[in-house]
């Protein structure tokens, strides 16, 4: 079945970028320290560590959606072509 | 005795168990609906043959009766036992009332949340996901509220991929196995024998429901197993490695979700994302307005019939969970 062929490589293209991310939010986000001697900074820091994790998560799913509708309209279109 | 000090036995008496009461309920429940009229059209069929529905009580009949046996064999294992039990009749009652009286696209998900209750009172969760390449993570405030999220996304995922001849069994057959495999290296035993009770019904149920479907499990079976799935990611503490195994049901969730724009339900989307030809051949919609499941996907390249539609399906989830036993494997390596 070669036509399962890209969504295979579409599932391990969401597989490595849900690693990527746990590795960026492992070693870049978890990383951010504005400090923790207050509560107001202990809340900066957590803050801004969720909002940018989020963002990694947001960009993952854009990323997955823009990929798949890609493959699935061009595959359409070939069809129609054919 | 300690749960990982369980005899091996113990996975293969809850397989034998579920695997023979589901294979042998399925039809006495088929004849029980077909006779109370609780039927539905095979729509990918050009005969549109009618299937009787609801024949996923047998699946929870299955469970239900391996899960009581292996409580009586091994009563140490009450707590986890109970809660799995409580997860899936939950799950399966919300998917009962749906299938007798439709409930809402949103009313459906926030019900399947309440199916997590049992593990949350009974505490029978890791509140230290352990996240790839990271290690455990402390979520001790947090967890509980992810909690029902989890058991919503997995019934309502698994709900979604419920939409050919043997879709939902055989997928979540394959995913079962790799869960069975996964916890059973990972020493929780009590878990892997519960996994594999949920393996031994989807393969009984596959049996009737692959194409020529003789029974549809309809929502009472596809939310119970979805939920079942749920309750051993959380109980396991293999989160990650059951999103993993589940990509294929959660890409055609979200696919749908995302290009429709909003929760729906599959009979009020009037652009069907596949059409069926007179040949039988199953067509990709060129409908921009169709929702994008995983199904038009597969076909997007070209009519299929049916069981080569489910087959794909499965393919890319046995690929899916193969990528989750890696996972598991990354995990074991712990924090980079």
């Amino acid at each position: 079945m070669r036509r399962l062929l890209p969504l295979a490589f579409i599932e391990v293209f969401v597989w490595l970028m849900l690693l990527l991310g746990a590795f960026v939010i492992a070693r870049v986000v978890f990383e951010i320290n504005f400090g923790t001697s207050t509560f107001i900074l202990t809340l900066i820091t957590d803050g801004v560590r969720t909002v940018v994790s989020a963002g990694i998560l947001f960009g993952w799913v854009v990323a997955w959606k823009r990929v798949t509708h890609y493959y699935f309209w061009r595959a359409v279109e070939h069809q129609k072509s054919t | 005795m300690s749960y990982s000090e369980l005899p091996s036995a113990s996975v293969l008496l809850n397989f034998a168990i579920a695997f023979f009461v589901t294979f042998a309920a399925t039809p006495i429940v088929a004849k029980v609906m077909r006779r109370k009229r609780i039927v539905g059209n095979d729509v990918h069929k050009v005969s549109r043959t009618e299937v009787p529905e609801m024949c996923g009580l047998a699946i929870l009949i299955g469970l239900v009766s391996a899960s009581v046996c292996f409580v009586a064999f091994y009563p140490g294992t009450y707590a986890y036992v109970a809660a799995f039990i409580g997860t899936v009749l939950i799950g399966g009652s919300i998917g009962f009332v749906d299938d007798l009286r439709p409930l809402g696209p949103r009313t459906k998900p926030v019900l399947t949340a309440i199916a997590c209750l049992p593990i949350l009172i009974l505490r029978t969760y890791n509140s230290s996901p352990v996240i790839p390449l990271l290690g455990p993570v402390r979520m001790s405030l947090v967890y509980p509220f992810l909690i029902p999220l989890a058991v919503a996304v997995c019934s309502n995922s698994v709900n979604m991929m419920d939409v050919m001849n043997g879709s939902m069994a055989g997928t979540v057959g394959i995913i079962s196995l790799m869960s069975t495999i996964v916890l059973f290296a990972a020493g929780k035993t009590e878990l892997a024998s519960l996994s594999a009770g949920l393996l031994a019904a989807m393969l009984a149920f596959y049996y009737y429901n692959r194409y020529p479907a003789k029974v549809f499990d309809g929502d009472t079976g596809s939310l119970a197993v979805g939920a079942a799935i749920a309750a051993l990611a959380i109980m396991g503490g293999i989160e990650i490695v059951m999103m993993v195994a589940l990509i294929p049901h959660i890409m055609n969730a979200f696919y749908g979700l995302s290009s429709v724009g909003r929760l729906y339900e599959r009979r009020e989307i009037s652009n069907r994302p596949t059409r069926l030809l007179q040949n039988g051949m199953l067509q990709a919609s060129a409908d921009r307005g169709s929702p994008i499941t995983l199904a038009r996907l597969i076909l997007a390249a070209g009519a299929l019939r049916e069981p080569e539609v489910v087959k794909a399906m499965m393919v890319l989830t046995l690929i899916s969970s193969l990528l989750g036993v890696l996972t598991y494997l990354i995990t074991l390596g712990g924090r980079v």
